[in-house]
């Protein structure tokens, strides 16, 4: 790995924590909140979604708070400068989810270019496969973005080794066949015999992300992982106490650092 | 004229496979299977067969004599797409990729459907080859396109109301996506129109190439020439691109799609995506798309359930960006005038899509040379869209 690799440290002696959360949930101010809270709580590295209007790969629990996002004025250029200013105080990499069209709208040198400048490590488009990688993720990797590439339980076996030999960062693999916050558990028969081949052979780090909901199932696949994605459980957890008229952003705070450390638990193996 | 790919899937820039990595080994399949049997004499025989037999095609071209002279100069045929099985183009690509579906052993079809005319077409399909069919369908179109709905369900397909977004197209195509996604295994997505991730607007357009190939001929026996001007409706652009391919190559004929103006490209309730979007990824392609500076997807609006849509076939970007195709716009008033019009010259009762085309070759007949052919994709029939003319006419039963 390159000297300057900034998940490194992410993923250095033990298994990575990374929590998804839209970028201006549930409200503008509680989000800055949030995040730095999660980081204290013990997050490895943030994923910050960048909303879009018809996010294909998502289930409905990021569909909704997409859509919230998207209604209380998140844009890219937006969600950029919230970065710009998280990224100095929580001292853990960010990476960002989006779809390509916001960013092909903000226009790709710009895009990398404010990116880099607000302290974005990573990004991850999950509409963006291996082969259409040619402008963007070339141009990411060359001003030090990492392309995060993807990996499901049925990508064939000659195409995986074309996407690890490329891939930079980490590889986000998905763990089952289907969408975020999709109720269909992890595959864990795929994930126990197929991951550990593929760490034994990827030069970066692997992290399982879609459907894991609980520390529970987090705990089952951690032994075969360097790191998890937590997003619609965690959106989820977040929507319920919104819910309530007694909530308050204190509360809302602690019940999202407790999440946070009993996931972080959950990994140890 | 060069009418090539500069990479496999694209368009010149504009086509791709933008889609989660999960339907990648999904769309290599496709792409291998359709490859094999495209040019497979007995997968091209069984699916002629199926058009003749079943479709009724070829569907005659027709000149409309009394349309022509009361509005202009031009000689203006129609082909008739209305008369086609399920009473549109939209049956052509059914057929053609329920076979692969057959061929694939995929026994669970899922669709996405605007005006209803996609999905009754595969819901017949469906019933014809014994397979299970889901068609998402957005809850705005389901309102006013009630007849198709109720011509699905007969059909025992099951209709998936989607309440997301602007409950229209773009808002089914997500959902059946996302099906897609979760159930890639077992299931087939028959896509209705030239979008969508590569090899889907090359297939589609394939399928659709028959419209333009029969017009063809039946426009040399009939004219003994060429038509000056080919007229299709664009919101996906299947039968657009279906009756345009085949003249590509002849430079004399000049190809006009018509996009929704809904009420007019000013008051930004339209579907004009290649008169009014910019360059972006809607599902699974790179094409023109209505979207604000955002880049969020702009819900669009027409009159018309099949044309309100905010993207468009990457071929049409295609052809729109090397000048081979132009492309306008006609607003819902002038679509709905053309239906009248056409009903009381012709005795033919035009979807409302289809009345685009028609109201734009009533626009350019008067300003053409006597003589003039004009060829109309009159893509599909008007039954569907009863319930809105008669509301618009107020010509309710009391």
């Amino acid at each position: 790995m390159r000297h300057e690799n900034p998940f490194v440290k992410a993923f250095s002696g033990k298994k990575a924590l990374i929590p998804f959360i839209t970028v201006g949930y549930p409200y503008w101010d509680v989000f800055e909140r949030l995040v730095e809270g999660m980081v204290q709580a013990g997050a490895d590295i943030i994923e910050i979604g960048i909303p879009f209007s018809d996010p294909l790969a998502d289930g409905i629990t990021i569909q909704k708070s997409s859509q919230i996002a998207i209604e209380h004025g998140a844009t890219l250029k937006r969600a950029l400068k919230v970065i710009e200013s998280l990224s100095p105080k929580v001292k853990v990499p960010i990476v960002i989810m989006s779809y390509y069209n916001p960013i092909l709208s903000y226009g790709i040198e710009s895009f990398v270019k404010d990116a880099k400048c607000a302290g974005v490590s990573g990004v991850i488009i999950p509409d963006l496969p291996f082969d259409e990688r040619e402008p963007f993720y070339h141009l990411c990797k060359e001003r030090g973005i990492s392309p995060i590439l993807m990996i499901t339980p049925v990508t064939p076996h000659e195409r995986l080794e074309r996407i690890i030999k490329d891939a930079d960062g980490f590889i986000y693999c998905v763990s089952l066949v289907g969408l975020t916050g999709d109720s269909k558990k992890p595959i864990f028969q795929w994930i126990s015999r197929e991951l550990p081949k593929i760490r034994e052979v990827s030069p970066v780090p692997i992290v399982l992300g879609f459907g894991i909901d609980s520390t529970d199932t987090a705990m089952r696949v951690s032994p075969f992982t360097d790191g998890i994605v937590v997003g619609s459980a965690l959106i989820k957890m977040i929507e319920r106490e919104i819910s309530l008229s007694s909530w308050t952003e204190d509360d809302l705070l602690d019940k999202v650092k407790n999440f946070i450390k009993s996931f972080k638990k959950s990994l140890k193996d | 004229m060069v009418v090539g790919r500069e990479a496999p899937g694209y368009f010149g820039p504009f086509g791709g496979r933008f889609v989660p990595e999960t339907l990648i080994p999904a769309l290599e399949e496709l792409e291998r299977t359709y490859l094999t049997l495209k040019d497979d004499p007995s997968f091209k025989e069984e699916l002629s067969l199926i058009l003749r037999d079943y479709c009724g095609r070829p569907t005659p071209l027709y000149y409309a004599e009394r349309l022509s002279k009361e509005n202009g100069r031009a000689k203006i045929y129609l082909k008739r797409e209305d008369l086609a099985h399920t009473g549109a183009h939209k049956i052509n690509n059914a057929v053609g990729q329920i076979l692969l579906a057959k061929y694939m052993g995929k026994r669970r079809i899922i669709a996405e459907t605007g005006a209803g005319q996609h999905g009754v077409a595969v819901a017949t399909v469906c019933a014809k080859f014994n397979m299970e069919c889901c068609i998402y369908m957005g809850e705005e179109d389901i309102k006013r396109q009630k007849l198709n709905v109720y011509r699905m369900k007969m059909l025992g397909a099951e209709v998936i109301p989607v309440s997301s977004g602007s409950k229209t197209l773009k808002d089914a195509t997500n959902e059946a996506i996302r099906d897609w996604v979760s159930n890639v295994d077992t299931t087939y997505y028959l896509i209705g129109s030239v979008v969508g991730p590569h090899p889907y607007p090359t297939i589609v357009r394939d399928f659709q190439r028959i419209i333009g190939e029969e017009t063809r001929e039946q426009i040399l026996a009939k004219e003994g020439r060429l038509p000056d001007y080919i007229i299709a409706c664009v919101g996906g652009g299947s039968n657009a691109i279906g009756i345009f391919h085949p003249f590509l190559e002849y430079s004399q004929v000049k190809l006009i799609g018509v996009e929704a103006g809904g009420k007019g490209l000013t008051s930004g309730l339209h579907a004009a995506s290649l008169n009014a979007g910019r360059i972006g990824v809607l599902h699974g392609c790179k094409s023109y798309v209505l979207q604000d500076e955002d880049g969020q997807i702009v819900n669009p609006y027409s009159i018309s359930a099949g044309l309100d849509y905010p993207g468009v076939g990457p071929e049409h970007a295609f052809l729109k960006e090397i000048g081979r195709a132009t492309y306008v716009t006609v607003t819902d008033e002038e679509a709905l005038e053309a239906v009248m019009i056409l009903a009381r010259s012709e005795g033919i009762i035009a979807a409302l899509e289809s009345a685009h085309a028609v109201a734009y070759a009533l626009r350019l007949s008067k300003t053409v040379d006597e003589e003039s052919i004009v060829i109309v994709n009159l893509s599909g029939r008007g039954d569907k869209d009863m319930s809105t003319l008669i509301d618009h006419f107020r010509m309710g039963v009391e």
